[in-house]
């Protein structure tokens, strides 16, 4: 039987179901494969979603949407490609009409405009030949010439360019200045046309974007990616809305959150430690006790100390998107996020707007020594250039109280590398490890805070 | 070929409907739970299909409460088939489902050997690992000639790693069993029949790519007003002497309102969930009609059992 299923696949190249859509959603950024595909066709051969339009649409999700972001960029394609799925869905009706006058307007384009010229030009010809008639009639050289020199060549006599009146107008003329006058007309109209339709043409877009709700921000690497593609076909709808440009994207944060784990035994011992009991009979001669060892769990919580408000407010939307990667990723265990502005003095705030208070000498003592590392966000005054004596001690003694109470310390900085010298922040990060936001970078904090020190960073420039 | 024909002929022949019912007082064969009716919604019932038909395992995300885990229990109670319930703890690793080994045990019955106090049949069975290999869920519902439904609850509880462990399990539906020797039969768990795996997830921790990419995923919406009703009504005229009509709806539009103000404080804070509305009305139904009416027609009665903290006490219960 799958025999047959790939053959009636292969054989009907040109009937393939949801090419489009799928292809299409793949160049938006899904991560679809050609596995996903083949299952698709394979749950339309068993006889799902094709009832109708919505019952594709929920086999197309529950195979292909695996999260809200990837939900609003298939509702979209999909209500482009298929039509809305919803009877009531305002956008079909916006959609069918302009799409179309869409495909109507480039077809009738370039016969409008020969006829235009066509008429212009028969029309401008015959309107001049009227006023310039051709030469007319001569009057016939007079018989009675003297021949007095018959030697002479009997030239032709030399025909005088008569100008004739013009002759009163006549239904030719009317003929070719209408001819005139309509080309000229019809010009005028294709270009009000033209106009009219780019101006409209932005509103379906407008429009089914509000009917599918892609008004909310699209994750920022599917607008990467969509990026890299649309620099080989600028289409005006495969581009949708979004604020993020981010130097790391969601995905990559997962991806090195994920990598900050240290597995360690810990706990009550339960797994036969097998090694261990063979030395321990080698040395006795008898198995008398099988040694145990806990399990290894994770055991790494992470402290998140984000810099707010003031130089770093063109960064809250990278500080939050980092802190909420490292939530959902579940690193943050007992620790948690604390605020702090610039510097932090007394105290952290639990919320971004400072209006939780805790000392740091309450905060910091509930730290496990041995699990927790503390990451660090903050420009340390890059942002603004400035280098500032008092700032650096301050963050130096917190520092120092911070590196006796937990077991790593990283420091990561929103601004470039390049933009560190000569301000605090070259400073800060003579003290502290120090890295700036970018794949490599984050990398290397979290490689930091494992206690790996993979290469001399933030030391040299 | 043809074995896997086999797999894909008699799954093929297993259809979920959701219209099959426990009825009144019936018990479970295996632990002696009431079983109660499971209303699901006619999307959740098409991808189960779905997922029978392309044999692969279905993740459920919704909110708590919203009988995620329900659903496992009812497709093996409609088919007729058995339930392989796995419920993941934070510790979980993925070969805990598929089998274990008693490597302690295999020690201790060597050293009884070792100082004379195991007949000669014990003796033997030491010399085999397989003997210490114990099936779980996973391999047991491999190891079964009829189809078993399988359940991973929670599974976002565990470590990151588990579901990227089970990747090869449940694409290829088969393991590799590392403690026995080469040659023994039960070296590798092929899949006879290929199982009916459920997946739930509470989306506290977002799971790994290639995990998601083998599921397929549906979102369990929360009902309608009557589909609960629908579904208050299934649960209690099966219990008691039935429930009275009036009581429900207005109980049910209570709970609504609730909802809807907390929908709108903040979509990230825990909503009441079906679950906490059947609670409730198993309470209400205890007092006489008139009573319980007219409870519900004032302050929220026995919001203990809806309300679960102390700052949505003071938002809900003060302002009537």
């Amino acid at each position: 039987m799958p025999v047959t299923n790939y053959q009636s696949v292969n054989s009907e190249i040109n009937d393939l179901p949801l090419l489009e859509l799928f292809t299409r959603l793949r160049e938006a950024g899904m991560p679809l494969g050609i596995g996903e595909y083949e299952l698709l066709v394979k749950a339309l051969q068993g006889g799902f979603g094709i009832r109708d339009r919505s019952t594709l649409a929920r086999l197309c999700r529950s195979l292909w949407v695996k999260s809200p972001d990837e939900d609003s960029i298939f509702s979209y394609h999909f209500e482009q490609l298929i039509g809305s799925a919803e009877a009531s869905g305002s956008s079909a009706l916006i959609e069918t009409p302009d799409k179309g006058s869409d495909s109507k307007v480039p077809v009738s384009i370039p016969w409008l405009i020969a006829l235009t010229l066509v008429g212009v030009g028969i029309g401008i010809y015959v309107a001049f030949s009227r006023t310039i008639d051709p030469p007319p009639k001569l009057p016939l050289p007079p018989t009675g010439t003297p021949t007095k020199n018959p030697n002479a060549t009997v030239a032709p006599a030399p025909i005088p360019p008569v100008v004739t009146q013009p002759s009163s107008p006549s239904i030719g003329d009317y003929l070719a200045w209408g001819l005139v006058f309509l080309g000229l007309a019809s010009l005028t109209t294709w270009f009000a046309w033209k106009i009219l339709i780019n101006s409209r043409s932005n509103q379906p877009i407008a429009k089914s974007t509000k009917s599918t709700e892609l008004i909310q921000t699209v994750n920022d690497e599917m607008q990467i990616a969509k990026a890299l593609k649309s620099s080989q076909n600028i289409r005006r709808d495969l581009f949708t809305s979004t604020t993020e440009f981010f130097p790391v994207t969601q995905r990559q944060m997962k991806q090195s959150w994920r990598h900050l784990r240290r597995m360690v035994r810990e706990g009550i011992p339960t797994e036969l430690d097998l090694e261990a009991t063979i030395r321990q009979i080698g040395k006795e001669g008898i198995l008398l006790n099988p040694v145990l060892t806990p399990r290894r769990i994770n055991r790494t919580q992470l402290l998140l100390l984000i810099d707010r408000d003031g130089s770093m407010v063109p960064f809250h939307s990278l500080t939050d998107r980092l802190a909420d990667t490292a939530t959902r990723e579940g690193k943050l265990g007992d620790a948690g996020i604390y605020y702090f502005h610039n510097c932090p003095i007394d105290y952290l705030y639990q919320d971004p707007h400072h209006s939780l208070a805790e000392t740091i000498s309450s905060i910091l003592p509930n730290l496990g020594k041995n699990q927790t590392v503390v990451l660090i966000i903050s420009d340390a005054g890059a942002a603004r250039g400035r280098y500032n004596p008092e700032r650096i001690e301050l963050t130096q003694s917190f520092l120092n109280l911070l590196k006796k109470q937990v077991r790593n310390v990283a420091w990561l900085n929103p601004m470039p590398r390049s933009r560190w010298a000569r301000t605090t922040a070259a400073e800060i990060a003579l003290n502290v490890p120090m890295f700036e936001v970018s794949r490599q970078g984050l990398d290397g904090a979290i490689d930091r805070l494992r206690g790996r020190y993979s290469h001399v960073e933030g030391m040299q420039q | 070929m043809v074995g896997r024909m086999v797999k894909a002929m008699s799954n093929l022949q297993l259809k979920y409907t959701g219209n099959k019912q426990p009825t009144l007082g019936e018990r479970d064969n295996k632990n002696g739970q009431l079983l109660y009716p499971y209303l699901p919604s006619q999307e959740l019932v098409e991808v189960i299909n779905l997922a029978i038909y392309l044999e692969r395992p279905l993740l459920l995300k919704g909110e708590p409460g919203c009988g995620k885990t329900q659903v496992a229990r009812a497709i093996a109670y409609e088919l007729g088939l058995n339930l392989e319930a796995w419920y993941i703890k934070s510790t979980s690793r993925a070969k805990d489902g598929l089998y274990t080994y008693d490597a302690v045990g295999r020690l201790r019955d060597a050293q009884l050997a070792a100082s004379g106090r195991l007949t000669t049949e014990e003796i033997k069975r030491i010399d085999d690992p397989a003997n210490y290999v114990q099936l779980q869920q996973l391999g047991r519902a491999f190891n079964s000639s009829s189809p078993t439904v399988v359940l991973i609850d929670e599974i976002d509880k565990a470590d990151i790693d588990f579901p990227n462990d089970l990747l090869l399990e449940l694409d290829e539906k088969r393991f590799i069993i590392d403690e026995v020797a080469e040659t023994s039969p039960i070296k590798e768990i092929n899949a006879k029949i290929s199982p009916i795996v459920i997946i739930t997830s509470n989306d506290e921790k977002d799971l790994p790519d290639a995990f998601l990419r083998r599921c397929l995923f549906h979102y369990v919406k929360f009902p309608d007003r009557d589909r609960l009703i629908e579904i208050v009504n299934a649960r209690f005229t099966i219990s008691a002497a039935g429930i009275s009509q009036d009581l429900v709806e207005l109980a049910v539009s209570r709970f609504l309102e609730l909802r809807q103000q907390m929908q709108e404080k903040g979509s990230n804070s825990k909503k009441v969930s079906t679950s906490e509305l059947l609670d409730w009305i198993k309470v209400l139904q205890q007092y006489p009609q008139d009573e319980a009416l007219d409870k519900l027609n004032g302050k929220i009665p026995f919001a203990g059992v809806l309300l679960k903290s102390w700052d949505d006490h003071i938002r809900y219960l003060n302002r009537d």
